[in-house]
């Protein structure tokens, strides 16, 4: 059972790991670019 | 300066909301990809991110010139992809709020018959090497594609569909849409796939189950008249070379009833 499990997760890691990759620093440029804007005013909430 | 620059990087780390938000974030702009892998919207989606990111490096170290121009650029963009991909944004926007299980009012026993005759047909038709297209329709209305199309609105059986695959017949051409149990039409045009990723010695019939299952949500099959191979397209997936097993538990998976 362990086994699979361990398949599993890398399995799902692996899938599209670099569609995966290029979503999270896209988020993460996203969120520090809004963040920053908030910060200075730029984007009033 | 560096001090800075590790105090910014470590931001997020400093609130657990600032981390749910990039997950959240990042969700979303993954969903985003995977709904446009395989189509051509991706190379846009690749002008996008460059323009993007080009954009928040000219913010960061201060060139206002090229910072106003992307920004004026990247409105145009926004306004151009949302012509350019009306189609793909409406079928986007269709399947988002679609559930993913068989819509119709079919007992459990007419879906197990018929699974039973379209794989006893597609396995005979694939001996005999006849060339079929089947699409079966599920959530999405495939209307415009059965208009084209010569009205059967018969009940489905192996025998039937054999015929209608048969080279002389005079439906053999096109493909034939199944809703439920009844065979709607037969000689329907359906609309070739420009997916550059789909191998260029496939012929018109791959292409075009590649295409109306980039359109809708419809289960396509194929038998290839060259080799009889039998293969299935779903969401613009095409899986070749399905042997009588592999198709019946596809099929089983993608026409369950929900519970």
């Amino acid at each position: 059972m362990k086994f699979k499990l361990k398949v599993d997760f890398r399995a799902f890691v692996c899938h599209n790991f670099w569609w995966k990759m290029t979503a999270l620093v896209l988020a993460i440029i996203v969120w520090y670019y809004v963040k920053g804007e908030i910060s200075t005013g730029g984007i009033k909430i | 300066m560096i001090q800075e620059f590790f105090k910014l990087l470590l931001m997020p780390f400093q609130d657990w909301r600032y981390l749910l938000e990039i997950l959240i974030l990042w969700m979303v702009i993954y969903r985003i990809f995977i709904f446009l892998k395989g189509t051509k919207a991706v190379y846009v989606l690749r002008g996008i991110i460059i323009l993007l990111i080009s954009f928040v490096i000219s913010q960061w170290f201060g060139f206002y010139v090229l910072n106003w121009i992307l920004t004026k650029l990247f409105a145009f963009f926004l306004i151009l992809v949302a012509i350019v991909f009306q189609p793909e944004l409406r079928e986007g926007l269709v399947r988002l709020g679609k559930p993913h299980f068989f819509p119709l009012e079919l007992k459990q026993e007419e879906i197990d018959q018929l699974i039973k005759e379209i794989v006893i047909a597609l396995t005979r038709m694939a001996k005999k090497r006849i060339g079929a297209l089947i699409a079966i329709k599920r959530e999405i209305s495939l209307n415009n594609f059965i208009d084209t199309g010569i009205s059967l609105k018969a009940d489905l059986s192996a025998e039937l569909l054999e015929n209608i695959f048969y080279p002389s017949s005079p439906l053999h051409d096109g493909g034939v849409i199944i809703e439920g149990t009844t065979v709607l039409c037969a000689s329907a045009l359906f609309p070739l796939t420009d997916n550059p990723n789909i191998e260029r010695r496939l012929g018109m019939r791959h292409r075009a189950a590649v295409g109306i299952s980039e359109a809708s949500d419809a289960v396509v099959l194929i038998v290839s008249e060259e080799n009889g191979a039998v293969s299935m397209a779903i969401n613009g997936q095409l899986t070749r070379n399905l042997s009588a097993e592999d198709l019946l538990t596809i099929l089983k998976g993608q026409l369950r009833r929900e519970k």
